[in-house]
Order: structure tokens, then C-alpha cells, then sequence
């Protein structure tokens, strides 16, 4: 599989290491309810199709990335450089 | 520092002379560089377009690289530009963090170049993507490396100093299939 990197163009899956599911929300740290940590801690959505996630570009860049794959045919439709610089390339 | 007091980091791993296959001469050239400065640059994305104008300017005659956007590299043949630098950059436009004893430098030069390089990284070394002068970070054999294309066949490789004997035994053991001299 080959990420297509923002930064750093076409590398390989070698490169990259999984960050999990994008879509889910990060719980308030003040919030003590226990079935929202649940959710946010175990519930995936684990579609069987095209799916939001995170990788980060270790063996590159380190840029966070939010990719959407296909799980089933691991074709990425989308790569998205996420974080302080998002939206920035090198000059 | 005093240029005696300098333990560098191949220093006795990178016997000079003709090594590998074949006789005559060889289509591989390895040497260790001994930039004085490595330096690491980072800013904050609000002061990006600033550092990109000014740090050029503070850099003056060193290399530049920029592995990411809000990261860059300096290296120069001159020792103590971090200090240089951080005189010029503080906290509200960046960080400024001295690698010079942090990495090796091994320069890889001569014809078999990209075809060595393609047994060690996964990389794509055409015009599109690695041409010359561009800059690449990257794996080989499982450790981070930094590469800078610096002519069609040169090549040179930043690691980090703990990984550089084992680094180099791999990058040896790759060029002996083509014969190599140690400069």
C-alpha cells in the first residue's frame, strides 16, 4: 500500500504508522460519565468500505495525516496533512 | 570545541581503499563528511512565512533543507552556527536545536549511485520526485535517515551517530555487489 504524503509525495505503508479511526471525538477531560469514555475508548464505527483514520508519516516527515481508505480494496481516495501546519507544503 | 577533542562517529568503520566486487575502478564512492554544524530549525505556524524569509539570511552560506513545512536543516562546514542561530531567533519566531553530534554523515557518489540507494530505501529517485537538490526523509532497514540528493550521482545520508556503525555495515554490505572505494 502507498500513502500519498503531502509533504513527502508517494511513500510506502513501511513509512507510516496506523493512528486509528478519525471520526471519533476526544471526551472532555472534565467528564467522569462512564459510557462516553466507553464509546470514545472502544466504539469503532468498522465500516466495510471507505474509512476516516489517522497515520502518522514516522519513517518521513512525522506529519499527522488524515486518510481516507478503503478498507476493503485499501484504495485512499483522500490524504489531508492535519495538525499546526495543515494546509502548508515545503517551499 | 577542539578539532582533537572530535570522536567522529565512522572513525575506524570505513577502512579507506577499493573494497567489493570487481577490480579497476570502482562505480561507488563512499566517504564520511565532517560538516562542523548540523542544526535543526523549527518555527510556529504563525512566524512560517517570516522564518522562510529570515532564515536564509541567518544561515548566510549554510545548506538548507526543509524536510516539512516549519522544519528546517541547516548544515555548514563551519562549526558553531546553533549558536549564530539562536542569537537570531528566539522564542516568539522559533527553536533552534544543535544535531552536530547527533548524526553521521555518509556521502555516497559515482554511476551505481541510485541503483545502490534503491536496495537500501524505499524511495523513488526519479526527476519528479528525488531530482537533485531536493531532500527526503526516510527508512533503511528500519531506522530514520535523512538524504540529501546533492548531484544525479551523489547522494548524502544523515543517521542518527548510535545507528551509524550498523548503518554503514548495510550500506557496505549493498555497495560490495558493485565494488566500492573509500575516499
Amino acid at each position: 500500500m502507498i500513502i500519498d504524503c503531502p509533504v513527502c509525495g508517494p511513500r510506502h505503508l513501511a513509512e507510516f504508522s496506523y493512528g486509528g479511526e478519525a471520526s471519533r471525538t476526544p471526551v472532555d477531560m472534565d467528564n467522569t460519565d462512564r459510557e462516553d469514555w466507553s464509546t470514545y475508548v472502544f466504539a469503532r464505527q468498522n465500516p466495510r468500505g471507505p474509512h476516516d483514520e489517522h497515520w502518522q508519516h514516522s519513517g518521513g516527515c512525522r506529519s499527522w495525516l488524515r486518510v481516507r481508505r478503503d478498507v476493503t480494496t485499501h484504495r485512499i481516495e483522500v490524504v489531508r496533512l492535519i495538525g499546526p501546519f495543515a494546509g502548508e507544503t515545503r517551499s | 570545541m577542539a578539532e582533537s577533542m572530535i570522536a567522529w562517529p565512522l572513525d575506524g568503520h570505513l577502512p579507506a581503499g577499493r573494497h567489493g566486487a570487481g577490480s579497476g575502478e570502482a562505480p561507488l564512492t563512499l566517504t564520511e563528511l565532517r560538516p562542523g554544524s548540523i542544526v535543526e530549525v523549527g518555527c510556529w505556524p504563525d512566524t512560517l512565512n517570516r522564518m522562510r524569509i529570515v532564515l536564509p539570511q541567518l544561515g548566510r552560506n549554510a545548506t538548507i533543507m526543509e524536510p516539512a513545512p516549519g522544519r528546517w536543516w541547516l548544515v555548514s562546514p563551519e562549526p558553531g552556527l546553533a549558536q549564530e542561530l539562536e542569537r537570531g531567533i528566539d522564542t516568539g519566531l522559533g527553536a533552534v536545536v544543535d544535531l552536530s553530534d547527533a548524526r553521521a554523515v555518509l556521502q555516497v557518489s559515482g554511476p551505481a549511485t541510485i541503483e545502490l540507494m534503491s536496495r537500501l530505501v524505499p524511495l523513488d529517485f526519479g526527476p519528479a520526485r528525488l531530482s537533485t537538490g531536493r531532500t527526503a526523509e526516510t527508512i533503511a532497514g528500519h531506522v530514520g535517515v535523512t538524504l540529501h540528493r546533492t548531484a544525479p550521482d551523489c547522494v548524502e545520508m544523515y543517521v542518527f551517530r548510535g545507528f551509524a556503525r550498523s548503518f554503514v555495515h548495510s550500506v557496505r554490505q549493498a555497495a560490495a555487489a558493485f565494488g566500492y572505494q573509500v575516499v
